[in-house]
């Protein structure tokens, strides 16, 4: 029987793959899914009590719950707008990567707008100054270069 | 052909004081600078101010984990230990039963214990407080203003009120014996 030795081998990897899949820890599609979603909102937010650290990648254990109450508003059915809502909310607002576009921190992102806004502006005013300074000069030398010299 | 030169030279009228791009950039940096300094002291004045021991302190309007509120001023007239923990906070673990037995010991004088469970979940929270079995009321910093009034800089974090409610001091770490017998007194109230 000269196909008996690979036959075992493919029988004995279905059977260990099997288990791997109907083993209690392995992890579902569904839990896997349900975890990407949760570290797809973790990566929104900071972690609160760290400066600069997502809340994805904190290994504090104030972090490691607060992502597990992710997780589980993700499989009551929140969406991820209400959860990052919630968490501002609930922990205050240093878990917002951005400052929020209403109240007074709106200027956060009002200023720089301004700031853009007004160099533009600035910018145009000069350049056109200057487009005109050059056809009020220019031109009228090229001309008086064409006259002929009294 | 004497014509040309007086139509190509430009018009010059009297020059401007000051010219009209000039006059929009100062305004553009003037908008912008005021928008700068209003933005700058809203972030210096969000900054956790540290309390000095003497002064009023901050009044909190707490959700207790188990219903119902609470305020500073409904503890007008007792001592007051506001103890900040959380159930992911392993030193929090070490003071409870301190803090536990001192509720007990001390809420016929008129001493309240007070915990507020800071960045925790309602559900961590809630079996912190039946593990270590814990009878004084707590509650959750829902947006951490109550943390942030006080500013602490971490968990636990012990403030002792006075029963006119002042900031008789602070205790930042967990708990001891000691620093508890040291500061019983200054809250005590006159009997």
């Amino acid at each position: 029987m000269p196909c008996l030795r690979p036959c075992l081998t493919v029988v004995l990897l279905q059977v260990l793959l099997v288990g791997a899949f109907l083993h209690p820890s392995a992890p579902t599609l569904a839990q896997t899914a349900l975890d990407d979603r949760m570290y797809d909102i973790a990566r929104e937010l900071w972690c609160p009590l760290c400066s600069g650290v997502r809340l994805d990648a904190c290994e504090l254990q104030a972090c490691v719950q607060m992502r597990a109450e992710i997780r589980q508003l993700l499989a009551e059915g929140r969406d991820p707008e209400w959860i990052v809502a919630y968490f501002e909310e609930e922990y205050g607002p240093q878990v917002h990567g951005q400052p929020p576009l209403r109240g007074f921190q709106s200027l956060a992102w009002l200023v720089p707008a301004v700031a853009v806004v007004g160099l533009g502006i600035g910018a145009g005013l000069r350049t056109r100054r200057a487009v005109r300074q050059r056809r009020s000069g220019v031109v009228p030398q090229i001309r008086s270069q064409s006259l002929p010299k009294a | 052909m004497s014509g040309h030169p007086s139509t190509t030279e430009p018009v010059a009228g009297p020059p401007p004081l000051v010219s009209r791009s000039l006059l929009l950039v100062v305004v553009a940096i003037s908008v912008m600078l005021v928008l700068l300094a209003l933005l700058a002291w809203r972030v210096l004045r969000a900054q956790p101010v540290a309390l000095a021991v003497g002064e009023p302190a901050p009044s909190f309007h707490l959700q207790l984990i188990e219903g119902g509120s609470l305020t500073l001023a409904d503890l007008q007239g007792q001592g007051v230990i506001l103890n900040f923990w959380a159930s992911w906070c392993d030193p929090c673990r070490d003071e409870a039963p301190l803090l536990e037995e001192a509720w007990l010991r001390n809420r016929d004088s008129d001493i309240a214990v007070l915990g507020v469970a800071h960045l925790d979940q309602k559900a961590a929270a809630l079996r912190f407080i039946q593990t270590f079995r814990i009878t004084y009321p707590n509650g959750r910093d829902s947006g951490s203003l109550i943390a942030r009034a006080y500013g602490i800089q971490g968990v636990p974090e012990t403030f002792f009120i006075d029963p006119a409610g002042n900031l008789a001091g602070v205790w930042r770490g967990p708990l001891t014996p000691d620093a508890l017998q040291r500061f019983l007194p200054l809250i005590q109230p006159a009997s």
